[in-house]
């Protein structure tokens, strides 16, 4: 008998065996039964075979995950949408993210082109995120890191590392997976792009910082109401593409961001690979001014901010939202300071909803309800932060007398305020997904702690 | 107290339709009484897919925040453990996607044993007989490892979840034909995989 049939006979035998034939076909199965013995004893075959895999011990759920994902539900810390109530429109929550995203493409893209606006050839930005943990999420502020300084030429790409600290509260790991002497655990660099990886500790948990050295495979998945708007997305992102790898990936409506990362203990596991899956939404209107700011710069100084803007905006991975938070913090933080004053780099400002003026860093103290010593505190300190950060990039700060007097709302009142804005919103909005994708061929594993060097 | 154990005995007693109602209308709690009825199943579930605890408590929490957050979109024309089940395959067979390498060494260590709520072997009470009981155990459990994963969901939701092929087909987005064949298929493999192991 031809395979194909062998094969037909022993799928029906299979669908006998789970009651799934028509009476027709079970009547003539049953009658082949009786005169085949080699069908019976394929059956038995497969009905020992679906008994030994019935009786397999069944696992129970750990006793914590009902509490844990009530726990997450109450927080209103889902990982993707709303809650049920809020599933349609817009909410705080989203309109949040938007806000982030926007703040952070803005940072990313007034570090990228301040470079090219100041005319400097040399440049380095290194960012090491500092803790302080209150109520279980860690709030950040960013501190330029001088052991990171490096020159270099103009003709590499801007080296821009931005931090990446993972927080795994479900995966606590052994203290001796780390090394905290050690800042750069290894400097992978792949095909497309050099990731590197720093190991630390912070308040006994693990973490996991890795920037971004190189912008390349970038692919973007755009899906956008607007023919016009994608078009144009498309065209500068094919830009981006071709100043850096010569090649055209993006496709009008259709393509994806592809980053890879090495980690060792970013599941706990060691398998030695990372990967991650996002998706965000951001209004067109800043699309377009992504897009509007981004042809300013030179193409690679254009290429890492868009790399950069697409790292950050990795808000479905879990692990990145502390990255987000500390980016908008980073980003509402420089609103304050005259660097998105400068005349040329006036375009960049983010647009915010309602034209609102709120000025103030959110910090562990305004979110726990401070007082105002307490936020003038930290005030005090993200303007230390600034000042260090403008320092080395270089930037005359002007005296504070010369700059435009800020408006601070109370905090209080922000919400309120993007609330209504988000309400009163009448921008679509585009989806973006980036996608980090583990490469086929990942390094070999490495010993708890340390990564292994990819062949370069 | 009493009020409350009635109540409870109540919620226990109330079907999926009825909680997912009530979850619609803003009652969060009654997501509790979902989640607590289906953790189980879905937990074990998705360690036989990805042949891990972790990865396996992770996808089990991660199907049921997404249900909650899609809660609103559900229209019953499944049942909610169907729509569930959809939903953890689905991020089952993505983590699977990404994560290649985790899975055998998680498939014969002690988890299968320790973790595991025993069936009791009813056919002897040997020690030897059931030493050999957990052998075989193990090496079906590392054969449905070595499974393709598509071919091991199958195996997953026919033969543990007792799923009929029309909702394994809803489950999975495919043809019922496509299970048949599929089922089949996943069956013949487990058999060749657990034969090689003996061989080997």
């Amino acid at each position: 008998m031809p395979r194909i049939d062998r094969d037909k006979q022993s799928e029906q035998l299979s669908a006998y065996f789970d009651g799934e034939l028509n009476d027709k076909d079970r009547a003539a199965l049953e009658a082949r039964l009786q005169n085949d013995p080699s069908a019976r004893e394929e059956l038995a075959r497969l009905r020992e075979t679906a008994h030994a895999v019935s009786e397999l011990p069944r696992h129970r759920a750990p006793e914590s995950l009902a509490a844990d994902v009530m726990a997450t539900i109450e927080r209103g810390d889902l990982l993707d949408d709303a809650a049920p109530s809020k599933a349609r429109g817009w909410s705080w929550r989203s309109l949040n993210a938007l806000l982030m995203t926007a703040a952070m493409i803005a940072v990313v893209i007034t570090v990228g082109l301040w470079g090219m606006l100041q005319g400097e050839a040399k440049r380095s930005v290194s960012v090491v995120a500092s803790s302080a943990e209150t109520d279980g999420i860690e709030r950040k502020v960013l501190k330029p890191d001088p052991r990171r300084t490096q020159t270099m030429r103009e003709s590499q790409p801007v080296e821009v590392a931005v931090p990446l600290v993972v927080d795994m509260p479900q995966h606590p790991l052994p203290m001796e997976y780390y090394d905290e002497t050690v800042d750069e655990v290894a400097r992978v660099a792949l095909p497309s792009m050099t990731v590197e990886v720093l190991g630390r500790i912070r308040d006994g948990r693990s973490g996991l910082a890795a920037g971004v050295h190189a912008a390349a495979n970038i692919h973007l998945d755009v899906t956008c109401p607007n023919e016009a708007d994608l078009r144009r997305c498309a065209d500068r992102v094919n830009e981006f593409m071709f100043a850096y790898q010569g090649q055209q990936r993006s496709e009008y409506g259709r393509s994806t961001v592809t980053v890879s990362t090495y980690g060792t203990e970013l599941s706990g596991k060691n398998d030695g690979i990372v990967t991650v899956e996002s998706s965000l939404r951001i209004p067109s209107s800043r699309l377009r001014s992504l897009v509007d700011a981004l042809e300013g710069g030179n193409p690679r100084q254009r290429g890492v901010a868009l790399t950069i803007g697409t790292m950050v905006q990795a808000q479905g991975w879990r692990q990145s939202k502390q990255l987000s938070e500390m980016v908008f913090a980073q980003a509402i933080h420089d609103e304050t300071s005259p660097l998105l004053d400068q005349p040329n780099s006036q375009e960049l400002r983010p647009q915010r909803p309602g034209g609102l003026k709120h000025r103030t860093r959110p910090t562990a103290a305004t979110d726990l309800g401070g007082g105002t010593d307490q936020r003038d505190a930290k005030t005090i300190e993200s303007k230390k932060v600034l000042d260090e950060w403008l320092e080395r990039f270089g930037v005359n700060v002007p005296k504070s007398s010369e700059r435009e007097e800020e408006t601070a709302a109370p905090d209080d009142s922000v919400e309120q305020d993007y609330r209504a804005a988000a309400r009163s919103a009448p921008e679509q909005l585009i989806s973006v997904t980036v996608r980090f994708r583990a490469p086929a061929d990942p390094p070999p594993l490495g010993p708890p702690g340390q990564l292994v060097p990819r062949d370069r | 107290m009493e009020v409350a154990l009635r109540q409870d005995r109540t919620t226990l007693q109330t079907d999926d339709a009825t909680l997912v109602r009530e979850v619609q209308a803003g009652r969060t709690d009654a997501f509790a009484h979902l989640v607590t009825r289906y953790q189980d199943r879905v937990f074990n579930a998705c360690w036989r897919i990805c042949g891990h605890p972790d990865d396996a408590s992770d996808l089990t929490q991660e199907a049921f925040l997404k249900a909650f957050s899609a809660i609103a979109t559900f229209q019953g024309k499944s049942g909610f453990y169907t729509w569930l089940f959809r939903i953890a395959m689905n991020l089952a067979l993505s983590q699977r996607k990404r994560v290649k390498l985790r899975y055998v060494a998680s498939l014969d260590d002690d988890g299968d044993r320790s973790n595991a709520e025993r069936v009791p072997d009813r056919r002897s009470v040997d020690p030897s007989d059931r030493a050999a009981t957990n052998e075989v155990r193990d090496r079906l459990a590392r054969a449905l490892g070595e499974l393709d994963a598509h071919h091991r969901v199958v195996i997953v939701l026919r033969d543990i979840e007792a799923f009929d092929y029309e909702r394994i087909a809803h489950i999975l987005g495919v043809a019922v034909g496509t299970v048949k064949s599929r089922v089949f298929r996943a069956r013949k493999a487990l058999r060749e995989r657990m034969e090689d192991n003996i061989d080997a």
